[in-house]
């Protein structure tokens, strides 16, 4: 494959790009899933006194009966970190070769997961700071300095170190071609530190 | 997975919420965070300027006549600074190495970061409807695809290498 061959920054800015692409292409579609999926786990949310509605771009979450009143969870800055996964991706020679493909499969199954958790503690972070007279007694003070902590360092940090984590556990080998300082060898190690 | 990474992943992952939890407080983010976020308002400020787009700067507000944007948690590069910081303490290296790392890279961050801000704040007086796009998604993937980059970088470049046993 001819994306193989070329240049390593090349490769992670054309990995980006084809990230950012797709995003913007089937970003909706996936919103729609989440949705779905939490509306399917939260069943107390739909049923009760508070709705959760998902939409293209974002989840609603409020009192049946006064709309004006609903909250709103962001999809983008949930599922965005698509982008740099893929990006991140481009970074090794075999990130796309088949094993690479396969070990791309799995990284995407676990951002799927980390993109549902983080919508879970969006819609409990919302209730609890923006609806909390809506939500009873549920959220004690713990509870909701808990989820907004989560939702919050998810929306700043967590989503970007996530997709590092995910990347850095399952990329094809960490091994570069850059040469360590002090070395005359092109292997990627420096002689100094090598076993006799 | 072999040790040396699970090892790594393990410290980072310790590191970055103890530091995001730390930006957090209240009085972390009022004598550090806000200040450092007016800093690069109006470093902004003067970039723009510079390239003869007149803003005035309000706190973390830049502002013309027709648009404004507000430099939050999030725009203000501290994220991408926070990741670099826990990559660099967790991966093994010697201590001048690390600063060494997290001087240049902080440096690189922030100086990037001034383009973006600046780069939205054009982009959302005269194309709005791609600013969310842009803010979200293509500029914090790109910054946090940088820092990587450079901490990837430097880890190969200054880190002790991987002991072959633990591979």
């Amino acid at each position: 494959m001819a994306i193989l061959r070329i240049p390593r920054a090349l490769r992670v800015t054309l990995a980006f790009a084809l990230g950012v692409a797709f995003w913007i292409f089937a970003a909706e579609s996936w919103h729609q899933v989440l949705g779905a999926l939490v509306r399917a786990t939260l069943p107390g949310e739909g049923a009760g006194a508070l709705l959760v509605l998902a939409d293209r771009s974002e989840i609603l979450i409020g009192p049946v009966e006064f709309p004006a009143a609903r909250g709103r969870v962001p999809m983008a800055v949930v599922t965005s970190n698509f982008a740099l996964l893929l990006g991140l991706w481009g970074w090794d020679r075999n990130g796309f070769r088949i094993r690479g493909l396969v070990r791309l499969s799995i990284a995407l199954g676990i951002l799927g997961v980390l993109h549902f958790v983080a919508v879970v503690a969006g819609i409990h972070a919302t209730v609890a700071v923006q609806l909390s007279q809506w939500a009873g007694e549920r959220y004690g003070t713990f509870e909701t300095n808990l989820w907004f902590t989560l939702w919050q360092g998810y929306q700043v940090v967590g989503a970007w170190a996530g997709a590092f984590i995910i990347w850095w556990a399952l990329r094809s080998s960490p091994r570069s071609s850059i040469k360590p300082r002090g070395s005359h060898s092109s292997d990627g190690r420096a002689p100094l530190h090598r076993k006799p | 997975m072999n040790r040396a990474r699970s090892l790594f992943l393990l410290k980072f992952a310790a590191i970055i919420v103890v530091s995001y939890v730390a930006v957090a407080l209240k009085p972390v983010d009022r004598a550090v965070v806000t200040p450092f976020s007016k800093g690069v308002t109006a470093a902004s400020g003067v970039l723009l300027n510079a390239i003869g787009d007149p803003v005035e700067r309000q706190g973390t507000i830049l502002r013309s006549a027709t648009f404004a944007v507000d430099v939050k948690n999030g725009c203000n590069g501290l994220e991408a600074i926070l990741l670099l910081v826990a990559a660099i303490l967790a991966f093994p290296a010697p201590w001048k190495s690390r600063l060494l790392g997290i001087g240049a890279g902080v440096a690189l961050i922030e100086g990037i970061n001034l383009i973006r801000v600046a780069s939205l704040y054009v982009l959302g007086r005269d194309y709005p409807h791609l600013f969310e796009t842009f803010h979200v998604t293509i500029w914090q993937g790109v910054i946090f695809l940088l820092t990587i980059g450079m901490f990837v970088y430097w880890s190969a470049r200054f880190g002790h290498p991987p002991d072959p046993a633990s591979a």
